[in-house]
Parts: C-alpha cells; sequence; structure tokens
C-alpha cells in the first residue's frame, strides 16, 4: 500500500499522474473542502471531473461553471470584505483550476495548484490559535492521493 | 446637499486652479480628439463623455473668476454660476464615467493633461458630498482600518503562515535594514494571495532581502481615486514612515496601477518633500533582476497570449518594455494587441470606477473597447499586471463569453523559475 507522507511526496507522486489522473485527484480535493462553499454549480462541475467518460466539451462547460462561480464570489475592489468570508472563492478557484488547462512549462501541475487553493479556502478559516484546520487539510490531501493511486493499482492501472 | 457644501466644493475647484489648468483651458481647441481617446465616449457615443467635458464646472469657474471676458460675462448675467444641478449631474461624469486611464491626456494635441483636471476636480465634489458611496466607504476604511476593503493584519498573518507551511518560503515581517519594502494591495491579498508566494520566491532566488511591514502594508490610495488629497497624503505618509524607520533602500508598489502613480509620483508632492528611498513598480525590479542576471527561467508557455498594459504604468510611468521583456523569458508565443503600451485601451475599471457598485453597467459597455482588442487577436491566455485589470478583465471576459484565462505576470515568472533544491521547501 503506497502512503504519502509529506508535501514533498505528494507533489511528486501528483507529478507523475497524467491529466486526466490529475483532474480527478484535484476534484477530490475539492470536494474534500466543498462544505465551506453554498455554490451547487460548484458539485455539479467536480461530478463531470469525476467522470471518465467527460468530453471535452461537458469539461469546457464544467469549466466555464467554476469559472463564474469564482467571479460571483471574489472580493469586489474597495469593498468592505472580511478574510474569514472568502473560502467559498478559493473552494470556486480550486474547481475552476481542477476543471482548466493543466500548467504547461511550469513548475506547478494542475492538481498541485488546486491543492494549494483547497489550503487557502481552509487557511481563511483558521484563526491565529487554530492552525490544525489546514494541517488537517494538508493530511486529507495526502490520504486521497495515496488512496487513489492505490485504487489505480488495484484495478490494474500502474 | 446644502448649499454650504456645495460652496465647499466650488472653493475647493478653485483652489485646484493652478497655473497650468489655466494654460489647459485658455488652450483648448475644441479639437474633439479626446472623445475619440475615451473609452466611455466610443462605447456609448454620448458626447457628455468627452473627457473635457468631465471638467465644464471647473472650466467655468475658471472662466467666470479668472479671464476678464468671464467676469463681463457673469456681471451681465450671461453665464450661470455653478450650482447645486452642476454637481448632482456631473458626479456620474466626473466618477464613474472616467477611471483615469490617461488616454485623453496623451492624444490631446496642445498638451492638456485632461485626465489630471479631472483628478482634481474629484476633490471639489468629494469635499461637496458628491462622490460615490463606494469610494466613501473605501477610503473610510483606508483611514480608519489601513486598507479600502478592510484587510487587517491577522489576514495578512494567515498568509504568511499558509506560505511558510505549504512552501517553506517565509514573508518576513518588520525586518529593518532589508533591501526592498514590499507592498501589498488588499485585492491581491482577498483574491490573489499567489502573489505573495511569487514575491518570496523570486526574492529568494535573486538572492535579495526584503520585508512588509506590519503597519504600512496596504499600497492602494483611496485618497487619490476620491479626489481627497489630506487623505491621500495620510496614506503616503504611512508608507514613507514605515520604509524610513526600516530604513529600506527601495520600495516596490504591487500589481496594481493606481497604487504606483499614487505612491511614486503624487507621494513626494502631497507630503511635501522628497523620498529617501526609490520607488519602483514589482515590473520595474523584475526587470532589473533580469537585467542583472539574477532570474533563471525554465520552460516556455505554447499558449498564444498578450498583455494588457495598466494603464498608470505604462501612460503615467513609462514602463512598456519591461513587461515584454519578462514576458519574453517564459513564452515565444507573445502577441501585440493593435493599440497597446501606451495607447492601450483601459479595462474600465480604474480610477475608483470598480469600488463604485453604480459605475457597473457603465464599465461593462467601456469594457467593449477592450473585447473588440481581444477579438481581432484571437489570443488563448490574457496575461496583465494590477489586481484591479484583472478581476474587471476576467469580468468583462465572463459577461461577453469569452474564454480567455487572465494571469498576473509576477505570478506567471515566478511559476517558471528554476527550482533550486533546499530552498522553498520544494526539490
Amino acid at each position: 500500500m503506497r502512503t504519502i507522507e509529506n508535501d514533498d511526496d505528494l507533489r511528486a507522486a501528483l507529478t507523475q499522474m497524467d491529466v486526466t489522473d490529475q483532474r480527478h485527484v484535484a476534484a477530490l480535493f475539492v470536494e474534500d473542502v466543498l462544505e465551506y462553499t453554498h455554490d451547487s454549480r460548484l458539485r455539479h462541475a467536480l461530478s463531470v471531473v469525476i467522470r471518465a467518460d467527460a468530453s471535452e466539451a461537458e469539461l469546457k462547460a464544467a469549466h466555464r461553471t467554476a469559472r463564474a462561480a469564482a467571479l460571483d464570489a471574489h472580493a469586489r475592489c474597495g469593498a468592505d470584505s472580511d478574510w474569514s468570508d472568502q473560502s467559498p472563492y478559493f473552494v470556486a478557484r480550486a474547481a475552476e483550476a481542477a476543471t482548466g488547462k493543466n500548467a504547461k512549462g511550469t513548475s506547478s501541475t494542475l492538481a498541485w495548484l488546486v491543492a494549494m487553493q483547497c489550503r487557502m479556502a481552509t487557511c481563511c478559516l483558521a484563526s491565529e490559535t487554530d492552525q490544525e484546520s489546514e494541517e488537517n487539510t494538508c493530511s486529507a490531501q495526502r490520504r486521497i492521493a495515496a488512496e487513489f493511486i492505490n485504487s489505480r493499482k488495484d484495478n490494474g492501472h500502474e | 446637499m446644502s448649499s454650504a457644501s456645495i460652496e465647499k466644493g466650488i472653493r475647493m475647484i478653485r483652489e485646484q486652479i493652478d497655473a497650468p489648468i489655466a494654460s489647459f483651458f485658455s488652450s483648448c481647441v475644441h479639437c474633439g480628439m479626446c472623445a475619440d481617446a475615451c473609452h466611455f465616449y466610443v462605447q456609448t457615443g454620448d458626447p457628455r463623455y468627452t473627457p473635457i467635458n468631465k471638467v465644464e464646472p471647473m472650466r467655468r469657474i475658471w472662466e467666470q473668476e479668472y479671464t476678464l471676458w468671464g467676469r463681463i460675462k457673469a456681471t451681465l448675467g450671461l453665464s450661470r454660476k455653478v450650482n447645486a444641478q452642476d454637481f448632482e449631474a456631473w458626479e456620474e461624469l466626473v466618477y464613474d464615467g472616467c477611471s483615469l486611464c490617461g488616454r485623453c491626456s496623451l492624444v490631446c494635441p496642445v498638451g492638456n493633461d485632461i485626465s489630471d483636471m479631472i483628478r482634481k476636480i474629484r476633490e471639489g465634489f468629494a469635499v461637496a458630498g458628491h462622490a460615490p458611496e463606494g469610494l466613501v466607504g473605501a477610503t473610510r476604511r483606508a483611514v480608519e482600518i489601513g486598507s479600502p476593503m478592510g484587510v487587517r493584519l491577522s489576514a495578512l498573518e494567515a498568509q504568511i503562515r499558509h506560505l511558510k507551511h505549504d512552501t517553506g518560503l517565509d514573508a518576513p515581517l518588520d525586518q529593518a535594514g532589508a533591501d526592498y519594502l514590499v507592498l501589498l494591495s488588499s485585492m491581491e491579498i482577498m483574491n490573489f494571495p499567489e502573489y505573495l508566494e511569487a514575491i518570496a520566491r523570486i526574492m529568494q532566488q535573486a538572492g535579495k532581502t526584503w520585508t512588509i511591514s506590519s503597519r504600512a502594508f496596504e499600497a492602494t490610495n483611496s485618497g487619490v481615486q476620491i479626489g481627497v488629497s489630506d487623505i491621500a497624503a495620510e496614506l503616503v505618509q504611512r508608507v514613507v514612515d514605515a520604509a524610513e524607520e526600516l530604513g529600506v533602500k527601495t520600495v516596490i508598489s504591487p500589481e496594481c496601477g493606481h497604487a504606483y502613480t499614487a505612491i511614486r509620483f503624487e507621494g513626494p508632492n502631497l507630503i511635501g518633500r522628497p523620498y529617501n528611498f526609490r520607488v519602483q513598480h514589482i515590473l520595474e525590479v523584475l526587470e532589473e533582476f533580469r537585467q542583472q542576471g539574477l532570474l533563471k527561467t525554465k520552460g516556455k508557455e505554447t499558449d498564444r497570449m498578450t498583455f494588457h498594459d495598466p494603464c498608470q504604468l505604462v501612460r503615467k510611468g513609462g514602463v512598456i518594455e519591461a513587461p515584454r521583456n519578462l514576458l519574453g523569458m517564459v513564452t515565444d508565443s507573445f502577441v501585440e494587441m493593435r493599440d497597446h503600451a501606451e495607447m492601450n485601451w483601459c479595462c474600465g475599471g480604474g480610477g475608483g470606477v470598480s469600488a463604485n457598485e453604480r459605475a457597473d453597467e457603465l464599465k461593462s459597455k467601456a469594457f467593449n473597447q477592450k473585447k473588440s482588442q481581444l477579438d481581432e487577436l484571437g489570443v488563448d491566455t490574457l496575461v496583465t499586471a494590477c489586481a484591479n485589470c484583472r478581476i474587471t478583465l476576467e469580468e468583462g471576459l465572463e459577461r461577453n463569453d469569452m474564454d480567455i484565462p487572465v494571469i498576473g505576470l509576477t505570478e506567471m515568472l515566478a511559476d517558471h523559475l528554476v527550482e533550486e533544491p533546499g530552498k522553498g521547501g520544494e526539490t
């Protein structure tokens, strides 16, 4: 059984995945923090990503949906804003990244970018004295990625 | 508004009329070139949005009080004094219908700085109580909390903790003697925290020391946008005090257009003395690093991309080559818009327009100018260097069903940095 102990391992594991698997894992990362938003559009967008037979057109539509959700949730320039209310925005940004193009020629993979956005969603909610929340999200991401890799092995995908 | 408020507004506008403003009014040849340079006029076709018309109340005060013919006309009752109805009618033109982009000033054949005149007439409108609610709130928060969006230090500290935890990178607070004092905009803290990580990566690779002031991390200056110089000066002074206390050599303005001109060009005039440190936009700093060979990148973007020049950066600051040189490090597929560099069209959200909800519909119309530029180019990605432009562009693209991601240049460059083993928690 594969286990992922730290972020270096997580990043390395994500880098080795093809883009379809990265999307799938990324969608699972977002699902893990989906409770931070009430935007039902995001659940629908993620369900498309997780489906192995999703067409390019469906993915594109899911991406548009997630992007619209992110724009609806952003903090408007000059508006009275609260950092602790920004979680839904970062969840939507994570979904947008999960349904978007893979980053090419850069040091970051799609799934890693999504992982970071999800952690930022948790970061908004963590108070100065409660810094465990973000660590919980990190641990969950390592577990999700390891379980995904193990399930792929079990199904004969190496 | 009371007549006393209107009188105050008129008095304030009168105080703004200095020799340059007077010469601008007397030299205007009514050619209309400023109209064709303004995205608000071009996209609405409404002559009220002709830039020079936006300062008509100021022109009337100038004519009636500072010219012989104007005084005679006023005495004979042939011209009407500026009144409350004028403030009512012009408020929308002065705030909603101008993003202070400066394109009108650039094309004026006699060199009138119309954009600056609009900036100055706002002083009178603000004093008279004729400023948009959104800008009034933003300005109040900037004074009371230190951020127009009410962003507190605890939010920044949370991001710094996140940065350390997930990347091993540090964003040092209040480090005396650092090379650079990095300012942030509230928009970056709230919507684009990737910028902070990008700065941390770049500074680490460049081998430079940097810090953020816990007392003055905010770059944006609502005082400049609403047109209240006293407040603008106070906000500048906070940054100056922090920079001097920490003894930094350079203050870096972030990816925020008007924040750059506020601290770089208006700042010394507002506080009445020169700085003892340099002020640079982040792109100017990155360009210096590039020239010194301090930036090592790998890989190239394959998408066809273009650059939206933030108005303040390109027209006021003349920062034209830097973004293009930096883009050259990470893409071979860069194409220019038809009107670019100093002739670029504004996104429509600058100068406080984005903070003014009332202006949303007009901003949306003005964006059509940018849309037409992008339509004829057919790009996959749009890069810019201003957080406010970025959101305005994203909103405009979304409304127009255009599938073009918008990316910050600093962030994109940081994504291409060669990672050095053992640095930044990544291998």
